[in-house]
């Protein structure tokens, strides 16, 4: 089962789906970021494997992965840094309470 | 059921039931933990897909660094005693209505798709990756760094604190 | 016959370019505007004069047609079964011994009121607008006259009307010359509804608008004869709302505010003679119906026995003339409706001559002696201007039909064709040329009887200059010598020319007829002797409060108020409903719903903006789900 393409594709759909589900049913601003997190993995687990299974130039997909870890981790550092302004705004981090835009 | 077939279980077991947890619990401390339980899974799964770089990049990045930022925001916006987070059952129910469709649509293609194949054998090794950022690939990994310079800088000036001179 | 072509365009844009150039005239040009309209209006009357004598040798009854194709509808079918006929308009100019009568009366007076406008005008500062006006004026009449179909006429009967409207109210500061305008403006356009209404049953059902298609057996074929009746009443409702048929009267003594040399033009000769005219051009339609015929006998017999009443009881010296033109009006339309368009012209031609005379003539006295009431007039001196009274004398006693002057040989021909249509209105006639004879008189009497004292308003300051003098005489002199030659040329002395060039027999004097409107002409004239001999007795019995009958005289019959309690009463409450059922039914049922409806889905799609960012993505994901799905249904 570890040698097939199929298993990791599952995995990395149900990851993407929960980071999906996470995003739409979360109210802490917190907690979408770490939905979106699960989502940003399950496209790198995709590249993984996919390197193995489908790809020639076996550092291709790692190198993509590489720079999909490098880009959340920039990613994380913005968000939370606008998490932290929006709670100082608000001192919430609902992200009902960012609904300014309604109409 | 061989071995590596349970190990390999057992990874995509804590994977998914971290994931899980992560988008279920109502504690979003426990959240920020379950995730990096997830991400631990997700770290032994790329070393069953032979890249043990990756492995240990996501532990030191993902788990090392990031999730700890994730842990300090927690901190730094949540009451000392965790708040429950309360649970609006429409809004749950469309997201799961939205997520099952999804996943159902995507693995109804994937299922459907024929995936070209290739041999598993190949060079793995880090000298690989590390040809490849440096000679095809040298621009990605330049403005990668120009990236991150860019949000370290950005998250200073957003957050940085008004009496500064 | 291009020469015919020519002079036709001439007549007709000559004055046209009078106008036009008289709105681009420099400030500094403005004393040159009264020359622009006379060159012009001259070289129109003489183009006319010259196209008439150039048919002069032919028979009479000729025909030419310069027109050109405009509109044809062929072979429609609008429901199975019935079969419509081609339709045809075409556009151009009708050359025929009725027009050409008519336009060198038209451009000949025109061009004479012009040259007396010079000097009516003189100290006026807006010199320019009015001759341009006049001249659109001829633009206008000439267009209306030359037409070859009714929808032309029709198009230059409404420019007619507008340059009526302008020309009234000239003097537009004056509130009453503002009303007026509009009085006529808004009456005309009334009638014109009709007129219009009868245009599009007319072309309906017959195919053409041309007049040489107008043969009464022929209109009768093709319409039926309850549509023929129907388009003849409505063609004829306007030629009353523009020749003043009862009880579209009014407007015409109030259009009296306007300057004096346009009533003598417009209001005296040729405007609102367009009407008669039309009936005499289009004479075919009329006669396809007895009603048509009947209805103008009456209306005419109405209106000229109430202008002819009205005209002895008025002070203002136009107003007499207005309403002595109503009722001559009144008279050929009654010949009109008798059948005899050939009298109905001829008295038209005379009238034209000896009205304009007489309108000028009180242009003269009102500019000299600055009022337009007689008794002031003739106090202030007015017997002693010479000219003016020559040329009074004459013009009234053709319009009281002495012999040997025009008015005589026109009536008595008008007169004989009433009598063999009817005794009826035969006798109604010869009332009117009593009452005629009486009101006359009546003016002249007062002017030479009263005796010169104090002058409320001093006699005209200095005397004009010989250029305009000449301008004042030469008119004057002219229309009453054409109004001599007129009248010569109806008679066996003139050859019946006139009579034979439109179309009818010889003249010939019915002793019987003659005789019966020289003794009552004879006696009003005695009468008006016997009343107005002490003019100053008269004036005061005119002031003081009389029986019912002076009443309803004074009132002018009470139409101006029965008009005002329609439009009140009647027209205003009607309007009232209306409008209450537009704010209460329709705007409920089909205003406020439709807004209700679209502002209600305005808001029911708002709802999707909640500014939540995950019904956002909900949305999103939503969809790419769906479109996922189609991919799906695609794919094997």
């Amino acid at each position: 089962m570890s040698e097939s393409l199929g298993a990791y594709l599952f995995i990395s759909t149900a990851l993407f789906c929960l980071g999906v589900y996470g995003l739409l049913s979360r109210r802490n601003l917190v907690a979408m970021l770490i939905s979106l997190e699960l989502i940003l993995n399950s496209a790198s687990l995709n590249f993984v494997a996919f390197n193995k299974f489908s790809l020639i130039n076996k550092a291709a997909g790692q190198t993509f992965a590489v720079f999909v870890i490098a880009l959340a981790a920039a990613e994380v550092t913005i968000g939370l840094s606008l998490i932290l302004l929006f709670h100082r705004k608000r001192d919430s981090i609902n992200v009902e309470d960012a609904g300014e835009m309604k109409g | 059921m061989s071995l590596p077939d349970a190990f390999f279980l057992f990874f995509a077991g804590i994977t998914l039931g971290g994931a899980v947890l992560a988008v279920t619990l109502r504690n979003v401390f426990y959240n920020a933990l379950s995730l990096i339980l997830c991400l631990a899974g997700v770290a032994g799964l790329f070393v069953f897909l032979n890249s043990e770089f990756l492995a240990v990049m996501e532990v030191i990045i993902y788990i090392g660094a990031i999730s700890i930022a994730i842990l300090f925001a927690i901190m730094l916006s949540q009451p000392m005693m965790p708040v429950k987070e309360p649970l609006n059952r429409g809004k749950v129910a469309r997201a799961a209505l939205v997520a099952g469709l999804l996943f159902l649509g995507l693995s109804r293609v994937i299922g459907r798709s024929q995936w070209s194949t290739a041999p598993l054998e190949g060079d793995y090794s880090l000298q690989g990756i590390g040809r490849m950022l440096l000679g095809a690939n040298m621009i990605p990994f330049e403005v990668v760094s120009l990236v991150l310079l860019v949000a370290i800088i950005g998250a200073l000036v957003l957050t940085g604190s008004k009496g500064r001179g | 016959m291009t020469s015919d072509l020519f002079l036709l365009w001439t007549i007709q844009l000559a004055p046209l370019a009078a106008f036009l150039l008289l709105f681009v005239l420099p400030k500094g040009a403005r004393r040159a505007a009264p020359v622009v309209g006379m060159v012009f209006a001259f070289a129109a009357a003489a183009a006319s004069i010259t196209l008439l004598f150039s048919h002069a040798g032919e028979h009479g009854g000729f025909v030419y047609e310069y027109k050109t194709l405009w509109l044809r509808v062929t072979e429609m079918a609008l429901w199975p079964g019935v079969v419509m006929p081609e339709y045809v308009l075409s556009a151009g100019f009708l050359v025929d011994p009725l027009n050409l009568l008519m336009i060198a009366i038209v451009t000949t007076i025109a061009f004479f009121v012009q040259m007396f406008s010079y000097y009516y005008m003189a100290e006026d500062p807006s010199r320019p607008r009015y001759f341009a006006f006049l001249s659109f004026f001829s633009f206008a009449m000439t267009g209306l006259v030359l037409a070859c179909n009714l929808l032309q006429t029709f198009l230059f009967w409404e420019l007619v009307g507008l340059a009526s409207y302008l020309l009234i109210g000239f003097w537009y500061e004056k509130p009453a010359a503002a009303t007026a305008a509009r009085k006529a403006f808004v009456l005309n356009r009334l009638a014109d509804l009709g007129f219009y209404l009868g245009i599009v049953f007319l072309f309906f059902f017959v195919g053409t608008l041309d007049f040489t298609a107008f043969r009464p057996d022929a209109l009768r074929e093709a319409m039926g004869s309850g549509w023929a009746a129907a388009v003849g009443l409505l063609v004829f409702m306007g030629v009353m709302g523009k020749s003043a048929q009862f009880p579209f009267h009014v407007w015409l003594p109030d259009a009296m505010e306007g300057p004096t040399p346009v009533s003598a033009l417009i209001h005296s000769a040729t405007m609102v003679a367009a009407g008669v005219f039309l009936m005499a051009r289009a004479f075919g339609l009329f006669a396809a119906s007895e009603a048509a015929l009947t209805a103008a006998l009456v209306a005419g017999a109405l209106t000229a026995i109430t202008g002819a009443l009205l005209a002895t009881v008025q002070r203002d010296i136009k107003r007499i003339l207005a309403y002595s033109t109503v009722s001559q009006l009144g008279l050929m339309v009654m010949a009109m409706g008798a059948g005899s368009p050939v009298a109905g012209m001829f008295h038209l031609s005379t009238h034209a001559f000896f009205k304009s005379l007489l309108f000028l003539t009180a242009g003269a006295f009102i500019h000299r002696f600055h009022s337009n009431d007689i008794w002031e007039i003739a106090r202030a001196g007015g017997k002693k201007d010479k000219l003016a009274m020559a040329a009074l004398t004459l013009g009234l006693l053709s319009l009281s039909g002495i012999p040997p002057l025009s008015g005589f040989f026109s009536k008595d021909l008008l007169l004989e064709a009433l009598s063999e249509r009817s005794g009826f209105f035969y006798w109604i006639g010869v009332a009117v040329s009593f009452l005629t004879a009486f009101y006359s008189f009546r003016l002249l009497f007062v002017l030479l009887f009263t005796k010169p004292g104090h002058a409320p308003h001093a006699a005209h300051a200095h005397a004009p200059s010989p250029f305009l003098s000449a301008c004042r005489a030469v008119p004057l002199v002219s229309l009453a010598l054409l109004s001599l030659l007129i009248g010569a040329l109806g008679t066996s002395w003139g050859g019946s020319a006139l009579l034979h060039w439109l179309g009818g027999h010889d003249a010939h004097l019915d002793p019987t007829i003659a005789g019966t409107t020289l003794v009552l002409a004879s006696i009003a004239v005695v009468l008006a002797f016997f009343k107005f001999r002490d003019p100053a007795a008269a004036e005061t019995r005119l002031e003081e409060e009389g029986g019912s009958w002076k009443r309803a005289l004074q009132h002018k019959f009470y139409v101006d108020d029965a008009y005002e309690f329609l439009v009140k009463s009647v027209g205003l409450s009607f309007a009232a409903a209306l409008n209450w059922i537009d704010k209460r039914v329709f705007n409920r049922l089909f205003v406020d719903r439709t807004s209700g409806a679209v502002l209600g889905l305005g808001k029911l799609l708002s709802r999707l903006q909640s500014g939540l960012l995950q019904d956002y993505l909900s949305l999103a994901v939503g969809v790419g789900i769906v479109i996922l799905l189609f991919v799906l249904k695609g794919t094997p």
